[in-house]
């Protein structure tokens, strides 16, 4: 063995796992935050309906807070699926 | 000081008047031999010749007659004479022979005689002076009388007047010419004017039109033939010269008209030439002093406006002259710091930071510092080279915090504000992933700067990064607990980066392929990290990704600091003697353009490898080999891959990302405006669009994106008026 590898510093990207490329209510990728938001990532996490669209957390949010019980997309009766991944993350590190 | 004023301020002579005891015995012919011995004094006071008699005698004399009711007669006397002396006076100064300098003196010479000669007569007829002249008559004093004689006389004898007042201008006119200083003989004469009060009659306004005359000729003159620097000098000079002039013997009077003139043929009339001619020499010649004169002197006249547009064009030729220079562009941001840094000083000490003449500096570095689009990437790359431990730049720490705030300072000019953060992030992302920032305190002043100039929201992203290196060493810790053993039994140190996609700049998507042991270390990471972490997939950046290598040589064991591509080309040879380039794509599943970046230093720079044949030139057959023989003094040997510098490519793509993100933007505006007014014509929809927008935009591109909204059914076509459109909810 004549070169070895002592230390090895890798880059590694994420990106949400989401079919849709953007959030319908508030049109920005999921890439970015929602309009009230600065930080994208984990605290404006995109929510997946049982009807299978995506919003941000924070732009559903606004829209049930509003009254609405539907889905803006499908006008189905509004569940949120999964929870969202930061909380998975801390209580798998818990 | 009023002439009229100093007529009666005759220097006063204190005369007693003593009542008599008793009134004298008069003889039938007194009054008759009291003028015949007074006319003889007068006569020997004109000739300047001795008398018999005493003052106090003449004055005794004077009374008597006044007390014998013969005021009228004794006053009617002596006008007689007083007339028939002074005509004889003027008629002789007619006569004077010689130059009007000549002319001057004589007459200068005449007055003074004059003035002491009406004051000894005063001093005799002072009784007639008190007991009748002051109630009965217009001249009150014998001076008046006199003065009054000489005026009219003087008027009258047009000759001699004529010669009087325009010989005073000659001089005048002398002294501008030749600077021959007449200063003593002219304050006395304008006394003279001043004493007779016609210099307001007949001096103050042919001097005023003498000098506009002068002064029309003069600078037409001068503007022609001088500099504009020296033109500047020539004009301050002259206002001052003539100013010390009215200072010195004109009076105050005459001042502000005269001064208007200068100020109308010197500067007003030229402004328009000197700033055509002069600004833009005085400009690059950086003549702050000659440019301050410029700038009191239009301002005396208030002229500054020209100054501003002149201003604006001249920095408008000069930025537009750095900008779009395509030479050298390297030099661009240096050049452009120059100029700002010489602007700076013109502003504060030339223009006394004149508001107006800033603003139409804005204006300038506005148009030409958005005239070309890659100001604001060299701005970032400007940054970077200060920020970079690997640059050569040396400058001592206050010197890095000021070139930082004069970089921010040409920076708030651009519009494309989203052009440079994409540049400045991706140079961050590099010193902060290869671990070549200078100095961390150096970044967050660069940061502070950033925030200050542009708001929180646009220094987010830059935050965000540095988030993403905290929460990774989280991550990190996580996986060891779990992993870390495993790890170690592997014998190498591994830390990963895990960025948040949408944060991070893009970086080219070259996949290498890892060898087995690598792999399977980084599947194991990808594993913990996907079943943590739900909704999230991770994609390996090779192409970001270092290491630390020990090779053996020869010579010992050395250190080599590598990017993850130049290790895999590295650890071929650890199998292999000898590689061409082709087995090293095979191995290494890389493009070969990627490859010549990353080995041309490894062949080149370093001599790790030895390429066969030797040459510049790479192609696919060429063979590479391990340099058995490879030695260095250090230790510890950094090889820089080309992967640093930044590729046409690369910065093509990271523009083209800045411009796909304006798209959602655009789209966010347009759909917020409708929300919100649910129904605009598309003038109206264009017009609030490009208000809300931060970047500088061509209606089209509003259009093209209102176009695929409809499409997308966010808004619709009104059905009668197709200019109209309407919110789809
Ligand atoms: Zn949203
Ligand atoms: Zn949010
Ligand atoms: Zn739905």
């Amino acid at each position: 063995m004549k070169v070895k590898i002592e230390k090895w510093l890798g880059v590694a990207r994420w990106a949400w796992d989401v079919p849709d490329p953007q959030c319908v209510i508030c049109l920005l990728p999921f890439e970015s935050p929602c309009p009230t938001c600065k930080n994208p990532g984990d605290d404006c996490a995109p929510i997946e309906s049982e009807c299978s669209h995506h919003f941000h957390l924070h732009c559903i949010s606004h829209w049930t807070s509003e009254g609405n019980e539907k889905c803006p997309c499908c006008r189905a009766v509004f569940r949120i699926k999964v929870i969202s991944s930061e909380q998975q993350f801390r209580s798998a590190r818990a | 000081m009023s002439a009229i004023g100093k007529l009666g301020k005759q220097p006063k002579k204190t005369m007693v008047i003593e009542p008599f005891d008793d009134i004298p015995k008069v003889s039938e012919n007194f009054a008759d031999d009291s003028w015949v011995k007074l006319e003889d004094a007068l006569n020997a006071i004109i000739t300047a010749s001795r008398t018999n008699i005493s003052r106090e005698e003449l004055y005794r004399l004077v009374n008597s007659i006044c007390v014998q009711n013969l005021n009228e007669w004794l006053y009617e006397r002596l006008v007689q004479k007083l007339q028939g002396w002074i005509r004889e006076e003027i008629v002789r100064l007619n006569g004077i022979q010689g130059s009007d300098l000549d002319f001057l003196n004589q007459l200068d010479n005449k007055w003074s005689d004059f003035t002491s000669q009406v004051s000894t007569i005063r001093q005799i007829f002072l009784y007639l002076e008190r007991a009748y002249m002051v109630n009965q008559k217009v001249n009150k004093t014998i001076t008046d009388l006199a003065y009054n004689i000489f005026k009219a006389n003087l008027i009258e004898n047009q000759p001699v007047y004529a010669r009087m007042i325009n010989g005073a201008l000659r001089m005048i006119y002398e002294e501008r010419m030749q600077e021959m200083d007449h200063r003593i003989l002219l304050k006395r004469i304008i006394m003279i004017l001043q004493t007779l009060v016609i210099y307001r009659l007949d001096f103050e306004q042919k001097y005023i039109e003498e000098t506009d005359k002068f002064y029309q000729d003069e600078g037409l003159d001068k503007i022609n033939q001088l500099s504009v620097s020296d033109y500047l000098a020539y004009v301050e000079k002259r206002l001052k010269d003539e100013s010390d002039r009215l200072n010195h013997y004109l009076d105050i009077s005459t001042s502000k008209p005269t001064i208007q003139k200068l100020e109308i043929r010197l500067i007003k009339e030229k402004a328009e030439i000197v700033i055509e001619k002069g600004l833009l020499q005085l400009f690059e010649a950086y003549k702050v002093p000659d440019l301050q004169r410029l700038y009191v002197l239009f301002k005396r006249v208030e002229c500054h406006s020209l100054i501003e547009s002149g201003f604006e064009k001249v920095l408008l030729g000069k930025g537009n002259s750095i900008v779009q220079n395509n030479e050298n562009r390297e030099s661009v941001i240096n050049e452009l710091l120059e100029l700002q840094s010489k602007v700076d000083v013109i502003q504060s000490q030339a223009f006394e930071n004149n508001l107006k003449i800033k603003y139409a500096n804005k204006r300038a570095w506005e148009q030409f510092m958005n005239s070309k689009p890659d100001i604001a990437q060299l701005l970032a790359k400007d940054l970077d080279e200060h920020l970079n431990k690997n640059s050569k730049i040396k400058m001592r720490d206050e010197e890095f915090s000021a070139h930082f705030t004069s970089i921010i300072d040409l920076f708030r000019h651009v519009t494309a504000k989203d052009i440079f953060e994409a540049f400045y992030c991706k140079k961050l992302a590099k010193r902060l992933l290869l671990d070549s920032s200078k100095s961390n305190e150096a970044e967050k002043s660069v940061i502070a700067l950033l925030k200050a100039e542009c708001g929180s929201t646009f220094t987010a992203r830059i935050h965000n990064m540095y988030k993403d290196m905290e929460l990774s060493h989280t991550l990190m810790e996580s996986f060891n607990q779990t992993y870390g053993s495993q790890i170690e039994r592997t014998g190498l140190s591994f830390h990963v980066w895990t960025l948040t996609g949408s944060v991070w700049p893009q970086v080219s998507q070259v996949k290498a392929i890892l060898p087995p042991d690598l792999k399977s270390i980084q599947d194991l990471y990808t594993n913990f990290y996907t079943t943590n972490i739900k909704k999230k997939i991770l994609t390996w950046q090779t192409s970001m990704s270092h290491c630390n290598l020990k090779a053996k040589f020869n010579s010992g064991i050395k250190n080599i600091q590598v990017s993850l591509h130049q290790a895999l080309i590295l650890l071929l040879f650890n199998d292999k003697n000898v590689c061409t380039m082709e087995d090293i794509m095979r191995a290494t599943g890389l493009p070969e353009e990627e490859i010549k970046r990353e080995i041309i230093p490894i062949v080149f720079k370093h001599k790790i490898l030895l390429k066969n044949p030797a040459g510049k030139d790479i192609n696919k057959t060429h063979q590479f080999s391990l340099n058995e023989n490879f030695s260095s003094k250090l230790m510890r040997i950094k090889v820089n891959s080309l992967q640093i510098k930044e590729t046409v490519q690369e910065t093509h793509e990271t523009i083209e990302k800045v411009l796909n993100e304006r798209q959602y933007i655009i789209d966010a505006a347009i759909v917020r405006i409708m929300k919100s007014r649910k129904r605009l014509t598309h003038t109206q929809l264009i017009s609030e669009s490009l208000a809300q927008l931060p970047f500088t935009l061509q209606p089209v591109d509003i259009k093209k994106r209102i176009e695929n909204l409809i499409e997308r059914d966010y808004l619709s076509r009104d059905e009668n008026d197709r200019s109209i459109y309407n919110y789809v909810s």
